[in-house]
């Protein structure tokens, strides 16, 4: 079965896809998970969508477009909530449903049907194109590049910004970098598993991880494999009985968390047992 | 004695709100001020002014450095509840990032500079948690780490927010033992919350309730906290510590 599902180029295109997906989304997750940045990834996710919707409208590349509206919006929530004295939860709250307000507008300003709109927001990682797989390739290699070089000072920065600021450290830069290659990681996973799922990727792969390790690499190197795991097997389902590709990945992330959370409740017991 | 640090008339705060009226102060090698007063009345403002965490609306601020060497000035230990107790990092990194200066993205450690960190944590104590994650370390080990990653660079000047809420009094005792040790080398500035235990390692006081009063001694009367418009109390202690503070006559 599994040879002949490989001489289909859509096929291999999702495999790719979930493969560039599970190690952007394992790096920037771990970043997004340990900085406590979850809510602030979920606004940056659907304000995306006002790029989506104006992409759609001036027939530009949605995804492109997304990409372009969401760097905005994370660096606009990163100078709102710094430079005035707004809270940044409101912050995010506004631009999170202002972003799906644009979307809906252009959308529905835009003639005629939108046919791959359900794409957006559920995902279809079969639908990916190249372009899509180029651009993750990209992202993926971008952010692999950074974390090894600049690795120390992206944690230290992430640990403890006001002491990285005292050692004159480029605190700023790495918060703005940081946040841009959120936003990018976002929208360009976006096709895999959709707006309304994505943020799963980020947090779902890091939180088993966190169960086996308590070091920012390990967490990576776990969370890309857990992710990658996922992705194949949700796939799979997804092929056997199927259902939409997007559900199914997460379906199968959120089983092995589940079996994961009982396998070290059941490991604590045994070594308390023991113990006595 | 070298002055390090320099303020003349400083006025700060945030977003427009003034917090420090009018502050000046002068620190020299090898003091010891503990810094007291009411909560919001600008202890922390005050150190982030000196740090240069925050920029004074008016006034200035000179720190002078020993030579073209800028990097070991002053040494921080933050507000404990400003860390993140559950970030997944390892003891040694921590203080590994106490070695970490300047406006660049790539940083690489000497062995010397491992080897310096190793030391320091032996030094405090705490030598055989270097390899631990944060995430399993008690309250006072984490304040140690965190002391550990402000010397571990041999600063001139080492700043303490608030170092002794959310530890034990065992822990307590330990860290003054070593301040006061630290203090030969360096000048000391600690922002407490109650002055009972304190009192007896540092040498001056400085009250900031929105301005500051300067009190070249260690002994201090609520009297004469009153006068300086610093309405907190002495808290006493058992007999040892608080003895200094309250029995000086007035």
């Amino acid at each position: 079965m599994l040879a002949e599902l490989f001489e289909y180029q859509f096929i291999v295109n999702s495999l790719l896809a979930g493969i560039f997906a599970s190690i952007s989304c394992g790096i920037i997750g771990t970043y997004i998970v340990t900085r406590r940045m979850v809510f602030l990834s979920g606004g940056i996710t659907h304000s995306s969508f006002g790029g989506i919707g104006i992409g759609y409208y001036f027939g530009f590349n949605p995804v492109i477009a997304a990409a372009v509206f969401a760097v905005f919006s994370a660096l606009g929530i990163e100078f709102l909530s710094k430079k005035t004295d707004i809270r940044e939860d409101s912050v995010i709250g506004i631009l999170w449903s202002l972003g799906m307000a644009i979307g809906i507008i252009f959308i529905f300003i835009t003639p005629g049907y939108a046919p791959n709109l359900m794409t957006y927001l559920f995902g279809s990682i079969l639908t990916v194109s190249n372009l899509d797989i180029i651009l993750m390739f990209i992202l993926s290699v971008v952010i692999i590049l950074l974390f090894t070089f600049f690795y120390r000072t992206i944690l230290f920065v992430a640990y403890d910004q006001e002491f990285a600021q005292t050692h004159n450290l480029p605190v700023n830069f790495i918060n703005n970098l940081l946040i841009s290659l959120v936003a990018l990681t976002i929208v360009l996973n976006i096709k895999v598993v959709g707006i309304i799922l994505v943020i799963s990727l980020l947090t779902i792969p890091q939180s088993i991880a966190n169960l086996f390790t308590n070091e920012f690499k390990n967490i990576i190197i776990l969370s890309i494999v857990i992710g990658l795991v996922g992705a194949l097997m949700g796939l799979l389902i997804s092929y056997q009985v199927n259902i939409p590709s997007g559900a199914s990945i997460i379906f199968s992330l959120v089983m092995f968390f589940i079996i994961a959370k009982l396998f070290q409740i059941i490991k604590q017991k045994i070594l308390l047992r023991i113990n006595e | 004695m070298a002055k390090l640090v320099e303020l003349k008339l400083v006025y700060a705060g945030y977003n427009d709100e003034i917090i420090l009226n009018n502050v000046s102060l002068d620190i020299y090698d090898n003091d010891f001020i503990g810094i007291i007063g009411p909560n919001g009345g600008g202890k922390t403002t005050l150190l982030k002014v000196i740090l240069g965490l925050i920029k004074p609306f008016k006034g200035t601020v000179k720190v002078f450095h020993s030579d073209s060497n800028k990097r070991n000035t002053i040494g921080y230990l933050p507000q404990f509840n400003k860390i993140d107790h559950k970030f997944p990092i390892k003891v040694i990194d921590i203080v590994l990032s106490g070695l970490m200066f300047g406006n660049k993205l790539f940083f690489k450690y000497s062995k010397s500079d491992y080897a310096k960190a190793c030391d320091t944590l032996k030094h405090i104590g705490i030598g055989d948690l270097k390899n631990y994650p944060v995430g399993e370390l008690s309250g006072g080990q984490l304040q140690k780490v965190l002391l550990a990653r402000a010397i571990v660079s041999s600063p001139r000047l080492l700043i303490l927010d608030e170092p002794n809420t959310y530890v034990d009094n065992q822990f307590e005792g330990e860290l003054y033992e070593i301040l006061n040790e630290l203090n030969k080398e360096m000048a000391i500035i600690i922002v407490s919350h109650d002055l009972g235990t304190v009192a007896s390692y540092i040498k001056t006081i400085a009250c900031v309730n929105r301005s500051l009063h300067y009190h070249k001694s260690n002994k201090i009367t609520e009297a004469q906290l009153a006068s300086y418009n610093c309405p907190i109390k002495l808290i006493t202690h058992g007999e040892v510590p608080h003895t200094v503070l309250s029995k000086h006559n007035h």
